[in-house]
């Protein structure tokens, strides 16, 4: 074979294994992104207000509309918001904003030093008010630069401004217009790529895209103004109607609420892509530490360390959870720093720990009966939950791991507000909960004494964890220490304390067609801009 | 009795973190610090003029909360009390006409199963059936006749396996009065006995039915409003239950009453057309 014809097939070969992989691999996830269309999501709940001072509930619609001063890229670093850089002072009692220029709201306002500096003195509070309570001072040093001044150091500023919970803007013009009461029920205007068109109460709601917006975040792969014309979020309690519906092709994605049962049907069904998120959703067994109110609970740490132990937490995310989600016997979810504690400190399932710690704190069963007794009480104890809930289904399978250590529990069952009210009066010993937050200072929120009566529902009083949490961990400087801090706190609470047994952290699930194009998990501020549909 | 009940609405105004000062001046805005009496009749001389108040977890007027959702509710409970009837009462004569034969007793099984099946699971084998395997109708939603087809014939169901039912027992009683005889021994054809003589009088029962069934398709409407996904009045009173949301649940429960009143007054309306000897001095 001559040196031109070898050159010509090797050439020819060359090109067939550029074709093929460009074909198959290469180049399949660099389709162009395409404009238009509207895309169809379901979720669980309606949000009764799009106000963020207000609601105590929120999903992505929030980030479609609003944008926060600082945001979260993939890997939930801080990055630039609507604030382009920032400067904290060396004792992290000062943190300086310097804010874009190139940002308006949907209303055609301009987004300034001012608007920051009404946000943060006038708007703030409600729901949201723990954020602004360690400000002391909000000054706008110029059009575009805001400094504020804190009466400890607030590194975790950082955090929750670029939180869901605190660091949306609305518009000032339009909050004044309305009233704070009002605004977010009809009006809502932010900085998002997408603004308000409809919005029918706890039915549905109708985002279009704001054509003039082009300052998308660093971390967004668009820059401009979204793909899809429209985004309609519609809100389907039932479970069996929501999975339908995205079986039937009725909506685009399902955000909130998809059932662990229909995961295994919807990974091998052809048309739909299931997105796993990291574990964030933590279940416990609360304690009630009130000692008038749960003399039996609250009276001995060897009780609520003999429940803990009693729980095997397998059984649970099986029975519950059809084997998803992650067990690590903390009370922090496994994505926190503060979690990444040494083994001997977890929570873990020992039923003959269980039993001689019960026997030592002198629980025996006199009558055989199977439930222990203590000079003629039962160890027989109420414990509380959301109907209809996961934590209904831990309830049932808790009250049989109990029974083979000799404990009865009294299930009751009840709606939303009737347990947050049942918590407040007290009239409880175990509470079986969950709540989804990715920062350590959740532990604050719950168990030091200034939040009580609420938050801190469990009625833990301990002078010495609310000086470890509040006066050391979240007075540090700098986020290294601030954890270091945090988890000698949190050991103490799992060791020393025991409010709670640690049962379970579920993973976040989102279930999409595979049309549905640019659809990535974020844990906080996917603003759907990278969104697309090739329908 | 939601009064009694666990739960706070004040809360949903202020969230459940609120600082006490907070609380409290919601709580007097909301005029939930007043006794309960108090509260109740200032309700009641507000709705009197057609005021219903404000709803705490919507943050709108109720009025317009009602307005919004009534017409869905409306929408498929008519056109299912309509094929309760469309369907029962042919059913039932069918049934009565050929009585003790192999159609009768096939009719009657049929029958038997509808009334045993509840509601809301009927819904869900039907949304199952024809709009997941079959995807001849959208699974939720509301608005058009395709959305509304499914969930009426869930209401329908029941009530169409009663009508049948009553229609047939009061066909047969009917069928054996004298003056059924009389006709048949004047020479009228059967088709006349039956459809002119016999079943209007035979319909005064299924009559008295329509207003009761009123009742009955609210309270089944609820559930079929949930797995349906229409965001009718059924599903706003069950929200409005969780949300301790006070003034909705009594708006939503007057006008659901109201509703059911006027069902049963159209059918003492409705008796005086079947049986003209019926009058209202």
């Amino acid at each position: 074979m001559s040196n031109r014809r070898q050159f010509w097939v090797f050439g020819l070969v060359l090109i067939l294994i550029f074709t093929l992989l460009g074909g198959t691999i290469g180049f399949a996830d660099q389709e162009e992104p395409k404009r238009g269309g509207t895309l169809r999501v379901a979720v669980t709940h309606g949000l009764e207000s799009l106000n963020p001072r207000v609601t105590g509930w929120m999903n992505e619609a929030y980030n479609a509309l609003y944008e926060p001063l600082i945001n979260r890229d993939w890997k939930n670093r801080y990055k630039p918001g609507l604030a382009k850089s920032w400067e904290f002072s060396k004792n992290g009692r000062q943190l300086t904003l310097y804010l874009r220029e190139d940002v308006e709201f949907h209303d055609g306002t301009k987004f300034d030093a001012e608007v920051v500096e009404w946000y943060f003195e006038e708007f703030m509070g409600g729901v949201v008010q723990y954020i602004v309570d360690p400000i002391e001072n909000v000054e706008a040093t110029d059009e575009y630069t805001v400094v504020l001044q804190f009466k400890r150091p607030y590194i975790n500023i950082l955090y929750n401004l670029s939180n869901s919970y605190g660091g949306l803007v609305p518009s000032p013009t339009a909050v004044k217009k309305v009233g704070l009461d009002e605004y977010g029920v009809d009006v809502v205007v932010g900085t998002g790529p997408f603004k308000l068109k409809e919005r029918v109460s706890n039915t549905k709601m109708v985002l279009e895209r704001f054509e003039k917006y082009d300052w998308g975040p660093e971390w967004s792969e668009n820059k401009g103004s979204a793909y899809l014309d429209k985004i309609v979020y519609e809100v389907i309690p039932e479970t069996v109607t929501r999975t339908a519906e995205l079986e039937t092709g009725g909506v685009d994605a399902i955000v909130t609420g998809v059932p662990t049962i229909k995961l295994e049907s919807f990974e091998q069904n052809p048309d739909i892509k299931v997105i796993r998120g990291p574990a964030r959703q933590l279940s416990w067994v609360a304690f009630n530490m009130d000692k008038e109110e749960s003399p039996i609970i609250a009276g001995d740490l060897r009780i609520r360390k003999a429940i803990s132990f009693a729980i095997d937490r397998e059984a649970i995310r099986e029975g519950v959870y059809n084997g998803t989600g992650e067990i690590n016997g903390t009370y922090l979810p496994p994505m926190i720093a503060a979690q990444d504690i040494p083994e001997e400190f977890r929570h873990y399932y020992d039923l003959e720990k269980a039993r001689n710690l019960l026997e030592e704190a002198g629980w025996v069963d006199e009558n055989g009966d199977g439930i222990r007794e203590k000079d003629g009480v039962k160890l027989s104890l109420k414990t509380i939950m959301v109907k209809r809930s996961e934590d209904a289904r831990i309830g049932v399978i808790l009250k049989d791991l109990l029974k083979d250590v000799g404990i009865e529990l009294k299930l009751e069952k009840m709606d939303e507000a009737a347990l947050t009210s049942v918590q407040k009066t007290g009239q409880w010993d175990l509470c079986i909960e969950d709540y989804v937050w990715d920062n350590a200072d959740i532990l604050q929120w719950f168990f030091c004494s200034s939040m009580l009566p609420y938050p801190n529902w469990f009625a833990l009083s301990d002078p010495k964890l609310d000086h470890m949490i509040e006066e050391v961990a979240m007075a540090q400087p700098n986020n290294e220490k601030r954890t270091e801090k945090f988890k000698e706190a949190h050991i103490y609470l799992l060791t020393e304390l025991v409010p709670a047994a640690p049962t379970h952290t579920q993973v976040k699930l989102q279930a999409v067609q595979k049309y549905v194009r640019g659809w990535r998990y974020k844990l906080v501020n996917k603003s759907m801009l990278n969104v697309w549909s090739d329908k | 009795m939601l009064h009694i009940a666990p739960g706070d609405p004040v809360v949903t105004v202020v969230g459940p973190t609120a600082p006490k000062q907070a609380y409290e001046a919601a709580r007097e805005k909301l005029g939930l610090d007043k006794p309960i009496y108090y509260q109740y009749f200032k309700w009641l001389s507000r709705a009197a003029v057609g005021d219903f108040g404000r709803s705490v977890a919507l943050r709108k007027s109720v009025n317009s909360v009602i307005a919004e959702r009534l017409p869905i509710t409306l929408q498929f409970t008519s056109l299912g009390i309509l094929l309760m009837y469309l369907i029962g009462v042919p059913v039932g004569i069918l049934s009565a006409v050929k009585r003790y034969s192999l159609v009768d007793y096939t009719l009657m099984g049929v029958v038997f199963i509808a009334v045993s099946m509840p509601s809301f699971w009927l819904g869900l084998i039907l949304l199952l059936i024809f709009g997941v395997h079959l995807g001849w109708v959208p699974v939720s939603g509301y608005g058009t006749f395709g959305l509304t087809i499914l969930p009426a014939l869930a209401l329908a169901a029941r009530g169409a396996a009663l009508s049948a039912r009553v229609t047939r027992s009061s066909m047969l009683e009917v069928i054996n009065q004298d003056y059924i005889r009389t006709a048949r021994a004047k020479g009228l054809v059967e088709r006349v006995v039956h459809y002119k003589h016999a079943l209007r009088n035979a319909l005064i029962p299924v009559v008295t039915l329509f207003g009761m069934r009123l009742g009955w398709a609210v309270a089944a409407g609820v559930s079929l409003e949930i797995v349906f996904n229409r965001p009718g009045v059924g599903r706003l009173l069950i929200n409005s239950i969780f949300a301790r949301d006070y003034s909705v649940v009594q708006a939503t429960i007057l006008v659901l009453s109201v509703s059911i009143m006027l069902g049963n007054l159209l059918a003492d309306v409705i008796y005086t057309v079947v049986d003209p000897r019926i009058r209202y001095d």
